[in-house]
C-alpha cells in the first residue's frame, strides 16, 4: 500500500492521515498484518463516512471493465499488493478528501471507477497547500 | 506472471463470494452515479469510527490542529 510507504512525507508536512475501509476492526487488523502496514486503519461498516464524503456506488463497467483490470494489474505489480477478498459493499467506490483546519475541503478526488485513484504526490501537495 | 496468477485466484474467490456476485449483478442494473464531494467536512466531523484495534476515533479530531487527508478505500488490498 503506497500510503504506508509515503506516510513519512505526510507526517513531515504536518498532514494527518485517516485511512478508512469497510468491514470490521478484525478485517483491518488482518490486512495490516498481511501487508506489514504500520498505519492506523479505521473501519466504517455502515459506510456513513463514505456517504458523507460523496463517494459513489460504481456500476459493473466501472468495476470490472478490461481497461480497469489492466490498470489494476499494473498497479498491483508496482506496489506488490494484490486484491484480497471483497469485504462490505462490492460496488462502493473510494476517494480522497483533503480537509483544512477550518473544516473546508480545498481538494477532493472521489473515484469515478475502480481504477480512478489519485497519486500520493497529488494528495500530499494538496494537503500541504491546505496547511500553508 | 505471479500477479496474473494472483489476480486469477482473486477473481475465482470473488465468484465464490456470493455477496460480491450479488452486488456486482445489482450494479449492472443501477444507473451510473457521479461522486459528490462536499465543500465542507461538517457532516464528517462528528462521525466516530473504530480503528483496527477497536478503539473509537472521531474523524473531526484529524483536522482539529492542521490539515488532514481522508482516504476512503474501496476495499482492503
Amino acid at each position: 500500500m503506497q500510503l504506508h510507504r509515503d506516510r513519512q512525507r505526510f507526517e513531515e508536512a504536518g498532514v494527518r492521515l485517516a485511512v478508512i475501509g469497510q468491514g470490521e476492526p478484525e478485517d483491518a487488523a488482518a490486512f495490516r498484518e498481511e501487508q506489514g502496514i504500520a498505519l492506523r486503519l479505521l473501519v466504517d461498516p455502515d459506510r456513513r463516512s463514505y456517504k458523507a464524503a460523496g463517494a459513489k456506488l460504481a456500476v459493473f463497467s466501472e468495476l470490472l471493465g478490461p481497461r480497469l483490470m489492466w490498470r489494476g494489474l499494473k498497479r498491483a505489480r508496482a506496489v506488490g499488493v494484490s486484491q484480497g477478498k471483497t469485504i462490505g459493499h462490492p460496488a462502493q467506490a473510494g476517494g480522497v478528501l483533503v480537509v483544512a483546519r477550518d473544516g473546508s475541503i480545498p481538494w477532493a478526488h472521489m473515484s469515478r471507477d475502480a481504477g480512478d485513484i489519485p497519486s500520493n504526490n497529488e494528495v500530499s501537495a494538496a494537503a500541504r497547500a491546505a496547511g500553508a | 506472471m505471479g500477479t496474473v496468477t494472483g489476480t486469477a485466484k482473486t477473481l475465482a474467490g470473488e465468484v465464490r463470494n456470493l455477496w460480491a456476485v450479488k452486488g456486482m449483478v445489482r450494479s449492472v442494473l443501477q444507473p451510473r452515479q457521479e461522486p459528490k464531494p462536499p465543500e465542507r467536512a461538517d457532516a464528517l466531523a462528528d462521525i466516530t469510527l473504530r480503528d483496527h484495534e477497536g478503539q473509537r476515533v472521531r474523524l473531526g479530531d484529524h483536522w482539529s490542529e492542521g490539515p488532514a487527508a481522508l482516504v476512503f478505500l474501496r476495499h482492503w488490498g
